[in-house]
């Protein structure tokens, strides 16, 4: 924080997410590369772990204030926060604010980062003004899932569309029904197993019938689900996120498939 | 004991009043103060009411014919029978209109509201607005409610004039008359139907089966 | 069994295996969303309508005090009475005491929410009267001794072969053998026999979509017509409605009428919307000698203190039900009680007890979809995870829910720590991956892996790898 060079608007702090650090480092990567590509900075700052989200969307509304602060701590002076997922950010920006609605210093701090703050994508094309020409390459053909969080609370709809549609290589064929939910939504997945596994396979019957070959999708929670059960139904599309897509990263293995 | 009207009212007042209340600040005599009074937001179109109504009755899958004149309502209804393969009974609504039209001796006209015999029924429109092409027909001596949902068959003769273009303005003329509001007052678009068998939609629910309007001058 | 919202897990696993209820249930959902969606192209700003819907509604409950008693006294203006009811019980009693005092025997009631809430049908039966539902979904499943699961298609679970089955038994004695009929056939058939029960009812009883404040008029919706019979047949007319259905003016229910119709149908006006003011008048050739109006607390006064008033100005259209994958996935009994889907999940906890209805609130994506077409804005998401942190601070939350959550805090606050764990996970992950790069069978993410592989983490920490490229860029 002391640092002033993390004030400068050519600096990009990345939120990475817990899940893309734990299982999808590659996605992290691929942001760093695009964000610098851009013609950004990137700092990783210190001491990321959980945005909070599942403590707040489980009604552990203290604990979601607890690790908020910590986030807003580490990401303060930063001018542009970057996060690799819709429902991480949407997190930050939708709801870091109400959480403090009785805490007047915290709610202007919470604030101050809500207008800092934006999904991967959504950053690249409103701030960052992409699609430059090189995007890519990835060969195939590729449906795009809607992830709810950045649909609806962040209206990201036509940013990774526009992005995708730069990409040497890479064709879009949309799905029906692109933005009903998948059934992963945290912790419902586990807890309501079977309502989830319906969710799913519808999801995985949508993707299924567009005859695309890979599946993008901005968050990742959702893609391990779709990708577990399109692997457990032997649907051969592959996952990625589209952050790997961009980035030209997509040539590695998709997420659940080994290493080659 | 209180009664339960007291305590109800209590507890509202307690909840808008309390700590957590916010009391709104328009007039509570209905009065209230929209930002954007001026303009609703409601489906616009370009062209003559009178097309958009019949366009929009038409959608409901209600029918119309245009009639030069009220004398000649009686010949159209006696058509209307006949090319719908309809018998020849008519019930006639005690409509001022409707008093001194000529029948032909080979329709069988009723009158009252027993359900006996209301195959086809005659009534007359207090009003009609284009923008979803929907009948208003008032409840009162001389338009018994029965006759507009038992019929098989519903013929409604509107005036020309009387077609607005919003339901906004349908209260604005309504509210003149000095009987308003009357018991039952009817909004018609289109003939009865239903889609609670697998939302297929299907014509002839309860109500009328059709729907046809005798559009005089 | 009777259904139950505590058993909300058990019968949303028998809604998931039972093909019939799946096979009507796919049938249904692209259905209501392509209407809703071709339904409101009519107006240029769709938006902005529901922004006036929202604030008609938040105005209307703001002096909602005021609202009931200019209804009251317009309706008494009108030759009405009206009958204030705190509790379901207090409601079936006035309504019973009023069909004693019509001397009725049958009563013809057409669909309302308001009735399933104080299930004013058994008590009615109790007493020994016929009751028959006339529209035609309430009929159905009146036959089928079954509630409702949608609240504007309440037989939308149903399919024809079912239909058919049931009209066969209850008119045909099982002449018919269980044959599929026709839609046409079936709808002709319910118009005869019920037309029998309008003619001869004592009383009818409907609901109200709304309640206009300045006129005392109740406003009844249908495309059937039923409720018009309902209300213009019997000798006496009693509306039962919410207290919260309250608007002030003619125009402000003009409003919500366009909103009512292209939410729910993707109707711009259904079929027949009345206004209905008071009984007969002296020189009406037609209509009830008596006109009753029931007004139910029930718990909403209650909800209009406190943190979830928004709920209350829900107009009962059905869209976010309609456009939620949950209930799409299992349909409406699976919630256990008159209303389900997003509203009903936060509905019924309201009514019926936090602690009676653990699952409801939480059974929910929160991916928003219900909130972004429900046309008086409710923030249906929001609210839902408002009741999840009332039964965390209420210690409803299941205990295992709050041991995952504490440990995870636990980590998250401290990063050295949070590191090497998710790095030791993610090491075991890998070896448990193995070769292919996914887990078919993970110990306690059972829910998980019952139905989808899970993918082992690839390669090492996005930290650890990031670590890496700082360092090799240094010397730059
Ligand atoms: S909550 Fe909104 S969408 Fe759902 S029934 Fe009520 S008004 Fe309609």
């Amino acid at each position: 924080m002391s640092d002033s060079a993390v004030t400068r608007p050519d600096t990009v702090a990345l939120y990475v997410t817990c899940l893309v650090d734990l299982f999808r480092p590659g996605v992290g990567m691929a942001a760093v590369d695009l964000l610098e590509r851009a013609g950004y900075r990137v700092e990783v700052p210190d001491g990321q772990t959980c945005c909070g989200q599942p403590a707040w969307n489980s009604g552990d509304e203290a604990q979601a204030r607890e690790l908020a602060r910590r986030a807003i701590r580490q990401l303060q002076g930063y001018a542009h926060v970057v996060v690799p997922s819709g429902s991480c950010a949407g997190t930050m920006v939708c709801h870091y604010p109400t959480l403090f609605a009785d805490e007047p210093e915290w709610l202007d701090a919470a604030r101050d980062l809500t207008g800092r703050t934006w999904e991967l994508t959504r950053f690249l094309v409103d701030v960052a003004g992409l699609p430059a020409d090189s995007l890519g390459p990835c060969q195939g053909i590729a449906t795009y899932h809607d992830a709810c969080s950045g649909l609806r609370q962040l209206g990201i709809r036509e940013q990774p569309r526009k992005l995708l549609g730069a990409v040497q290589g890479l064709s879009l064929r949309e799905m029906e029904d692109t933005d009903t939910c998948c059934g992963f939504g945290g912790t419902f997945c586990v807890k309501y197993p079977e309502i989830s596994e319906r969710m799913v396979s519808n999801k995985v019957e949508r993707v299924r019938e567009s005859g695309a070959d890979m599946l993008l999708g901005g968050d990742l929670g959702c893609l391990m689900n779709i990708a577990g059960r399109m692997q457990r139904l032997g649907v051969p599309t592959r996952a990625y996120h589209v952050a790997e897509v961009l980035a030209g990263t997509a040539d590695g293995p998709a997420i659940g498939e080994k290493e080659r | 004991m209180s009664s339960a009207r007291d305590n109800i009212l209590r507890r509202v007042a307690a909840a808008l009043d309390g700590r957590n209340g916010n009391r709104g600040t328009g007039s509570p005599s209905g009065g209230h103060d929209h930002p954007s009074d001026a303009s609703p937001p409601r489906p616009q179109w370009e062209g003559a009411l009178l097309d958009r109504f019949l366009d929009r009755l038409q959608a409901a899958s209600a029918s119309w014919t245009g009639v030069d004149t009220l004398d000649a309502v009686p010949t159209t209804v006696v058509d209307y029978l006949a090319d719908n393969g309809l018998a020849p009974r008519l019930r006639v609504a005690p409509h001022r209109l409707l008093q001194n039209l000529s029948w032909p001796d080979q329709l069988e006209i009723t009158t009252g509201t027993d359900p006996q015999g209301l195959d086809v029924a005659l009534s007359v429109a207090d009003a009609a607005m284009a923008e979803t092409g929907t009948l208003v027909l008032c409840s009162g001596p001389e338009s018994p409610t029965t006759l507009d949902f038992l019929a098989d068959h519903h013929l409604v003769v509107l005036r020309r004039e009387h077609i607005l273009p919003y339901m906004e303005d349908v209260w604005a003329s309504l509210r003149r008359r000095p009987d308003f509001p009357p018991r039952s007052l009817n909004y018609i678009t289109g003939p009865s139907r239903t889609a609670d068998v697998e939302q297929t939609m299907q014509l002839g629910a309860h109500g009328p089966r059709s729907l046809h309007v005798l559009l005089i001058p | 069994m009777q259904l139950s919202p505590e058993r909300f897990r058990s019968q949303a696993q028998a809604a998931l295996r039972d093909p019939t209820l799946q096979q009507a249930l796919s049938r249904a959902r692209s259905g209501f969303i392509d209407k809703r969606r071709k339904g409101i192209h009519d107006i240029a700003d769709f938006e902005a309508l529901r922004e006036r819907g929202r604030r008609i509604r938040d105005l209307a409950l703001s002096q909602l005090d005021h609202h009931l008693e200019q209804l009251e006294s317009a309706v008494r203006a009108a030759g009405g009475q009206v009958h204030w009811a705190e509790n379901d019980a207090q409601a079936r009693e006035i309504i019973l005491g009023l069909c004693r005092q019509a001397d009725a025997q049958r009563v013809t009631k057409s669909k309302s929410m308001v009735g399933e809430e104080i299930a004013i049908n058994p008590a009615l039966e109790a007493a020994g009267l016929d009751v028959v539902e006339t529209d035609l979904g309430e009929y159905i499943i009146q036959l089928a001794q079954e509630p409702p699961s949608h609240i504007i298609a309440p037989a939308v679970h149903k399919t024809r072969q079912q239909i058919s089955e049931l009209f066969d038994t209850h008119h045909h004695q099982g002449a018919l053998k269980a044959r599929l009929r026709e839609i046409p056939e079936l709808v002709n058939e319910a118009r005869e026999v019920l037309r029998d029960k309008f003619l001869s009812a004592d009383v009818g009883i409907t609901g109200a979509n709304f309640l206009v404040a300045e006129t005392g008029s109740i406003v009844l919706v249908t495309n059937e017509g039923n409720a018009d019979l309902t209300h213009t047949l019997p000798r006496m007319h009693i509306a039962v409605a919410g207290i919260d259905k309250v608007v002030p003016t003619l125009d402000d229910a003009t409003t919500l009428l366009r909103l009512l119709g292209r939410s729910a149908t993707g109707q711009a006006m259904s079929c027949y919307t009345t206004f209905v003011t008071g009984p007969r008048r002296a020189d009406d050739p037609d209509g009830p000698g008596e006109f009753h109006l029931v007004l139910l607390d029930n718990g909403r006064s209650r909800m209009l203190a406190g943190p979830y008033r928004e709920m209350l100005r829900c107009i009962r259209c059905g869209a976010c039900m309609n456009h939620c994958p949950v209930y799409s996935a299992i349909g409406g009994h699976a919630y256990g009680w008159v209303y389900p889907g997003p509203m009903g999940s936060v509905l019924t906890p309201l009514f019926r007890g936090l602690e009676n209805t653990r699952d409801l609130p939480n059974a929910c994506t929160l991916n928003g979809r219900c909130a972004s077409v429900c046309p008086v804005k409710i923030p249906l998401p929001d609210l839902l995870r408002q009741l999840r942190a009332e039964q965390f601070r209420r210690n409803i939350t299941d205990s295992r829910t709050r041991w995952g959550l504490r440990l995870w805090g636990a980590l998250a606050r401290r990063p050295a720590l949070y590191a090497l764990s998710t790095g030791l996970a993610g090491r075991l992950l890998r070896l448990l991956g193995g070769k292919r790069g996914r887990i078919r069978r993970l110990p306690l993410a059972g829910g998980w892996t019952a139905s989808r592989d899970f993918p082992a983490p690839q390669g090492p920490g996005f930290r650890q790898q990031w670590k890496k490229r700082q360092t090799e860029r240094k010397p730059v």
